[in-house]
Protein backbone atom coordinates (compact mmCIF):
# COMPACT_ATOMS: atom_id res chain seq x y z
CA UNK A 1 0.00 0.00 0.00
CA UNK A 2 1.12 3.56 -1.00
CA UNK A 3 2.53 5.14 2.51
CA UNK A 4 -0.11 8.13 2.04
CA UNK A 5 -3.36 5.82 1.40
CA UNK A 6 -4.47 5.16 4.96
CA UNK A 7 -7.99 3.50 5.06
CA UNK A 8 -11.02 5.62 5.81
CA UNK A 9 -13.81 3.46 7.80
CA UNK A 10 -16.58 5.85 8.91
CA UNK A 11 -20.32 5.44 10.25
CA UNK A 12 -22.03 5.00 6.87
CA UNK A 13 -18.58 4.65 4.65
CA UNK A 14 -15.32 3.49 4.11
CA UNK A 15 -12.46 4.01 1.41
CA UNK A 16 -9.38 2.08 0.92
CA UNK A 17 -6.51 0.99 -1.49
CA UNK A 18 -4.25 -1.04 -2.22
CA UNK A 19 -1.54 -0.84 -4.65
CA UNK A 20 0.72 -3.66 -6.81
CA UNK A 21 2.87 -3.46 -9.53
CA UNK A 22 1.53 -0.46 -12.10
CA UNK A 23 -2.18 -0.99 -10.47
CA UNK A 24 -3.15 1.16 -7.70
CA UNK A 25 -6.87 -0.49 -6.49
CA UNK A 26 -9.46 1.96 -4.77
CA UNK A 27 -12.31 0.46 -2.99
CA UNK A 28 -15.56 2.39 -2.04
CA UNK A 29 -18.06 0.96 0.26
CA UNK A 30 -21.59 2.71 1.92
CA UNK A 31 -23.43 5.88 1.11
CA UNK A 32 -21.30 8.98 0.16
CA UNK A 33 -23.40 11.92 0.47
CA UNK A 34 -22.12 15.44 1.50
CA UNK A 35 -21.13 13.70 5.26
CA UNK A 36 -18.59 11.70 3.12
CA UNK A 37 -17.40 14.86 0.76
CA UNK A 38 -14.40 15.79 3.02
CA UNK A 39 -13.21 12.43 3.63
CA UNK A 40 -13.47 11.63 -0.05
CA UNK A 41 -11.83 14.34 -1.74
CA UNK A 42 -9.11 13.86 1.05
CA UNK A 43 -8.14 10.32 -0.30
CA UNK A 44 -8.30 11.23 -3.48
CA UNK A 45 -5.90 13.92 -3.02
CA UNK A 46 -3.62 11.46 -1.61
CA UNK A 47 -4.46 8.81 -4.42
CA UNK A 48 -3.29 12.04 -6.99
CA UNK A 49 -0.06 12.33 -5.45
CA UNK A 50 0.82 8.31 -4.82
CA UNK A 51 0.26 8.46 -8.45
CA UNK A 52 2.34 10.88 -9.38
CA UNK A 53 4.98 9.35 -7.21
CA UNK A 54 4.72 5.93 -8.79
CA UNK A 55 3.45 6.33 -12.05
CA UNK A 56 1.03 3.33 -12.44
CA UNK A 57 -0.02 2.18 -15.46
CA UNK A 58 -3.67 1.58 -14.13
CA UNK A 59 -6.28 3.02 -11.36
CA UNK A 60 -9.20 0.93 -10.33
CA UNK A 61 -11.82 2.39 -8.50
CA UNK A 62 -14.30 0.12 -7.36
CA UNK A 63 -17.75 1.35 -6.53
CA UNK A 64 -19.51 -1.90 -6.62
CA UNK A 65 -20.59 -1.61 -3.07
CA UNK A 66 -21.45 2.36 -3.44
CA UNK A 67 -25.34 2.91 -2.33
CA UNK A 68 -25.52 6.35 -3.40
CA UNK A 69 -22.55 9.25 -4.41
CA UNK A 70 -24.08 12.60 -3.80
CA UNK A 71 -22.83 15.86 -6.18
CA UNK A 72 -20.17 16.60 -3.70
CA UNK A 73 -18.63 13.39 -4.02
CA UNK A 74 -18.88 13.69 -7.55
CA UNK A 75 -17.00 17.16 -7.65
CA UNK A 76 -13.78 14.81 -6.26
CA UNK A 77 -14.20 12.43 -8.57
CA UNK A 78 -14.18 15.27 -11.28
CA UNK A 79 -11.47 16.61 -9.26
CA UNK A 80 -9.66 13.61 -9.34
CA UNK A 81 -10.06 13.01 -12.97
CA UNK A 82 -8.87 16.62 -14.20
CA UNK A 83 -5.76 16.36 -12.02
CA UNK A 84 -5.12 13.19 -13.60
CA UNK A 85 -5.72 14.32 -17.39
CA UNK A 86 -3.52 17.06 -16.38
CA UNK A 87 -0.16 14.90 -15.47
CA UNK A 88 2.49 13.68 -18.53
CA UNK A 89 1.97 9.80 -17.74
CA UNK A 90 -1.65 9.66 -16.43
CA UNK A 91 -2.62 6.22 -15.84
CA UNK A 92 -5.97 4.76 -17.18
CA UNK A 93 -8.63 5.17 -14.53
CA UNK A 94 -11.30 1.95 -14.67
CA UNK A 95 -14.33 2.54 -12.79
CA UNK A 96 -16.02 -0.87 -11.93
CA UNK A 97 -19.66 -0.31 -11.21
CA UNK A 98 -22.15 -2.81 -10.22
CA UNK A 99 -24.67 -5.05 -12.56
CA UNK A 100 -27.43 -4.60 -9.89
CA UNK A 101 -27.14 -0.50 -9.77
CA UNK A 102 -28.37 0.73 -12.61
CA UNK A 103 -28.12 4.61 -11.67
CA UNK A 104 -23.85 3.83 -11.37
CA UNK A 105 -23.63 4.03 -15.11
CA UNK A 106 -25.34 7.10 -15.68
CA UNK A 107 -23.30 8.73 -12.75
CA UNK A 108 -20.20 8.02 -13.54
CA UNK A 109 -20.52 8.31 -17.34
CA UNK A 110 -20.01 12.30 -16.40
CA UNK A 111 -16.09 10.99 -15.94
CA UNK A 112 -16.08 9.17 -19.40
CA UNK A 113 -17.40 12.31 -21.08
CA UNK A 114 -15.06 14.21 -19.26
CA UNK A 115 -12.05 12.61 -20.02
CA UNK A 116 -12.81 9.72 -22.72
CA UNK A 117 -9.32 8.71 -23.83
CA UNK A 118 -8.50 8.02 -19.84
CA UNK A 119 -11.79 6.80 -18.66
CA UNK A 120 -13.45 3.56 -18.43
CA UNK A 121 -16.12 2.65 -17.18
CA UNK A 122 -16.82 -1.08 -16.85
CA UNK A 123 -19.62 -2.97 -15.22
CA UNK A 124 -19.09 -6.03 -13.42
CA UNK A 125 -19.99 -9.20 -13.95
CA UNK B 1 -74.82 5.99 -14.06
CA UNK B 2 -71.34 4.38 -12.86
CA UNK B 3 -68.80 6.70 -11.61
CA UNK B 4 -64.97 5.70 -10.06
CA UNK B 5 -64.97 6.74 -6.58
CA UNK B 6 -61.90 9.41 -5.96
CA UNK B 7 -58.28 8.01 -5.85
CA UNK B 8 -57.93 8.94 -1.57
CA UNK B 9 -54.66 11.35 -1.23
CA UNK B 10 -51.44 9.95 -0.55
CA UNK B 11 -48.67 12.18 0.64
CA UNK B 12 -46.05 12.53 3.64
CA UNK B 13 -44.96 16.41 4.78
CA UNK B 14 -42.62 16.49 7.43
CA UNK B 15 -40.86 20.39 8.82
CA UNK B 16 -37.89 19.89 10.54
CA UNK B 17 -34.97 22.01 11.34
CA UNK B 18 -32.34 21.35 8.46
CA UNK B 19 -29.18 19.54 9.41
CA UNK B 20 -26.61 16.75 8.59
CA UNK B 21 -28.50 14.15 10.68
CA UNK B 22 -31.72 14.51 9.69
CA UNK B 23 -30.57 13.40 5.71
CA UNK B 24 -30.78 9.98 6.35
CA UNK B 25 -34.12 9.73 7.75
CA UNK B 26 -35.60 12.01 5.16
CA UNK B 27 -34.52 10.12 2.68
CA UNK B 28 -35.66 6.72 4.36
CA UNK B 29 -39.28 8.51 4.72
CA UNK B 30 -39.32 9.25 1.25
CA UNK B 31 -37.45 5.92 -0.41
CA UNK B 32 -40.36 4.19 1.94
CA UNK B 33 -43.42 6.48 0.53
CA UNK B 34 -41.91 5.69 -3.23
CA UNK B 35 -41.59 1.87 -2.77
CA UNK B 36 -45.34 2.28 -1.48
CA UNK B 37 -46.77 3.42 -4.18
CA UNK B 38 -44.79 2.77 -7.45
CA UNK B 39 -43.03 -0.85 -8.04
CA UNK B 40 -39.79 0.72 -10.61
CA UNK B 41 -36.39 1.02 -9.31
CA UNK B 42 -35.17 3.51 -10.84
CA UNK B 43 -38.17 5.67 -9.93
CA UNK B 44 -37.11 4.90 -6.54
CA UNK B 45 -33.67 5.91 -6.87
CA UNK B 46 -34.69 9.16 -8.85
CA UNK B 47 -36.65 10.58 -5.79
CA UNK B 48 -34.07 9.08 -3.28
CA UNK B 49 -31.14 11.25 -5.24
CA UNK B 50 -33.50 14.31 -5.58
CA UNK B 51 -34.08 13.95 -1.95
CA UNK B 52 -30.41 13.91 -1.01
CA UNK B 53 -29.69 16.60 -2.64
CA UNK B 54 -32.78 18.96 -2.43
CA UNK B 55 -32.22 18.53 1.72
CA UNK B 56 -28.19 18.72 1.19
CA UNK B 57 -28.78 22.02 -0.31
CA UNK B 58 -31.14 23.31 2.40
CA UNK B 59 -28.21 22.07 5.23
CA UNK B 60 -25.92 23.81 3.33
CA UNK B 61 -27.62 27.11 2.24
CA UNK B 62 -30.90 27.49 4.09
CA UNK B 63 -31.32 30.28 6.67
CA UNK B 64 -34.51 29.70 8.42
CA UNK B 65 -34.91 27.54 11.28
CA UNK B 66 -37.14 25.06 9.53
CA UNK B 67 -37.43 23.38 6.16
CA UNK B 68 -40.13 21.33 4.58
CA UNK B 69 -40.24 18.27 2.06
CA UNK B 70 -43.48 16.76 1.10
CA UNK B 71 -43.63 13.18 -1.56
CA UNK B 72 -47.00 12.94 -2.49
CA UNK B 73 -48.66 10.95 -5.50
CA UNK B 74 -50.80 13.36 -8.10
CA UNK B 75 -53.88 11.99 -9.62
CA UNK B 76 -55.39 14.82 -10.57
CA UNK B 77 -53.49 14.71 -14.49
CA UNK B 78 -53.83 11.76 -17.06
CA UNK B 79 -51.59 9.43 -15.38
CA UNK B 80 -50.31 9.79 -11.85
CA UNK B 81 -47.22 11.48 -11.06
CA UNK B 82 -44.87 11.46 -7.90
CA UNK B 83 -44.16 14.96 -6.92
CA UNK B 84 -41.46 16.18 -4.20
CA UNK B 85 -41.56 19.38 -3.63
CA UNK B 86 -38.93 21.02 -0.96
CA UNK B 87 -39.27 24.53 0.63
CA UNK B 88 -37.14 26.81 2.34
CA UNK B 89 -35.78 30.41 3.18
CA UNK B 90 -32.19 31.56 2.00
CA UNK B 91 -30.26 35.28 1.72
CA UNK B 92 -31.43 37.08 -0.25
CA UNK B 93 -27.98 36.45 -2.87
CA UNK B 94 -28.91 33.02 -2.30
CA UNK B 95 -32.18 33.04 -3.54
CA UNK B 96 -31.20 35.18 -6.59
CA UNK B 97 -28.40 32.15 -7.38
CA UNK B 98 -30.63 28.87 -6.86
CA UNK B 99 -33.26 30.76 -8.98
CA UNK B 100 -30.58 31.60 -12.15
CA UNK B 101 -29.25 27.83 -11.72
CA UNK B 102 -32.60 26.56 -11.70
CA UNK B 103 -33.64 28.50 -14.79
CA UNK B 104 -30.79 27.20 -16.20
CA UNK B 105 -31.68 24.01 -15.33
CA UNK B 106 -35.41 23.91 -16.45
CA UNK B 107 -34.72 25.23 -19.82
CA UNK B 108 -31.73 23.39 -21.09
CA UNK B 109 -32.69 21.58 -24.18
CA UNK B 110 -29.97 18.81 -23.62
CA UNK B 111 -29.67 18.21 -19.82
CA UNK B 112 -26.94 16.28 -19.92
CA UNK B 113 -24.82 18.57 -22.07
CA UNK B 114 -26.04 21.35 -19.22
CA UNK B 115 -24.64 18.91 -16.67
CA UNK B 116 -20.94 18.55 -18.38
CA UNK B 117 -20.98 22.04 -18.38
CA UNK B 118 -21.56 22.41 -14.69
CA UNK B 119 -19.00 19.44 -14.23
CA UNK B 120 -16.80 21.91 -16.37
CA UNK B 121 -17.16 24.94 -14.07
CA UNK B 122 -17.12 22.79 -10.65
CA UNK B 123 -13.17 22.67 -11.52
CA UNK B 124 -13.23 26.57 -10.75
CA UNK B 125 -15.15 26.05 -7.52
CA UNK B 126 -13.06 25.82 -4.97
CA UNK B 127 -15.56 24.46 -2.66
CA UNK B 128 -19.18 24.20 -3.61
CA UNK B 129 -20.02 21.87 -6.07
CA UNK B 130 -22.98 23.61 -7.59
CA UNK B 131 -23.96 19.68 -9.59
CA UNK B 132 -26.44 18.77 -7.10
CA UNK B 133 -29.64 20.74 -8.97
CA UNK B 134 -28.61 19.75 -13.13
CA UNK B 135 -28.17 15.97 -11.86
CA UNK B 136 -31.83 15.98 -11.40
CA UNK B 137 -32.67 15.93 -15.08
CA UNK B 138 -29.31 14.85 -16.64
CA UNK B 139 -29.23 12.07 -14.50
CA UNK B 140 -32.49 11.07 -12.73
CA UNK B 141 -35.10 12.32 -15.60
CA UNK B 142 -36.92 14.29 -13.54
CA UNK B 143 -39.04 17.64 -14.13
CA UNK B 144 -38.06 20.24 -12.36
CA UNK B 145 -39.67 23.62 -11.74
CA UNK B 146 -39.68 26.40 -8.89
CA UNK B 147 -41.38 29.09 -7.61
CA UNK B 148 -39.72 32.25 -5.39
CA UNK B 149 -41.30 34.52 -2.98
CA UNK B 150 -39.65 36.72 -1.33
CA UNK B 151 -36.78 34.83 0.46
CA UNK B 152 -38.63 31.52 0.54
CA UNK B 153 -37.69 28.82 -2.58
CA UNK B 154 -40.27 26.06 -3.60
CA UNK B 155 -38.53 23.43 -5.56
CA UNK B 156 -40.61 20.61 -7.55
CA UNK B 157 -39.42 17.57 -9.04
CA UNK B 158 -41.89 14.97 -10.70
CA UNK B 159 -42.02 11.74 -12.69
CA UNK B 160 -45.09 9.79 -14.38
CA UNK B 161 -45.72 6.71 -12.29
CA UNK B 162 -46.35 4.01 -14.95
CA UNK B 163 -46.10 0.74 -12.64
CA UNK B 164 -47.74 1.11 -9.60
CA UNK B 165 -46.65 -0.06 -6.13
CA UNK B 166 -48.53 -3.08 -3.84
CA UNK B 167 -49.26 -0.18 -1.84
CA UNK B 168 -51.28 1.89 -4.19
CA UNK B 169 -54.67 0.64 -3.42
Amino acid sequence: MGRNLMPVKKDGYSIEANERTQLLSVVLNGTFDMTAAKDLQAFFDEVGEEIRATNPRQLNIDVTSVYYLGSSCIKAFVSLTAALKATLKHPTMHVLTSPHLDWQERTFAVLARLAPEMVVVERMV
Amino acid sequence: MNSSPPRRLRFVKVDFAPSCGCLGSLVALVSDFCRSVVDDADIIFAFRMATFELTENMVKYGCGERATLEISVNNATESPELVLTAINQASAERIKDVHERLLAAEDAEDPVAHFDKLVRDTLNSPSESRLGLGRLRAEADLVLSHTITGNTASICVKRRIFKAGTGDN
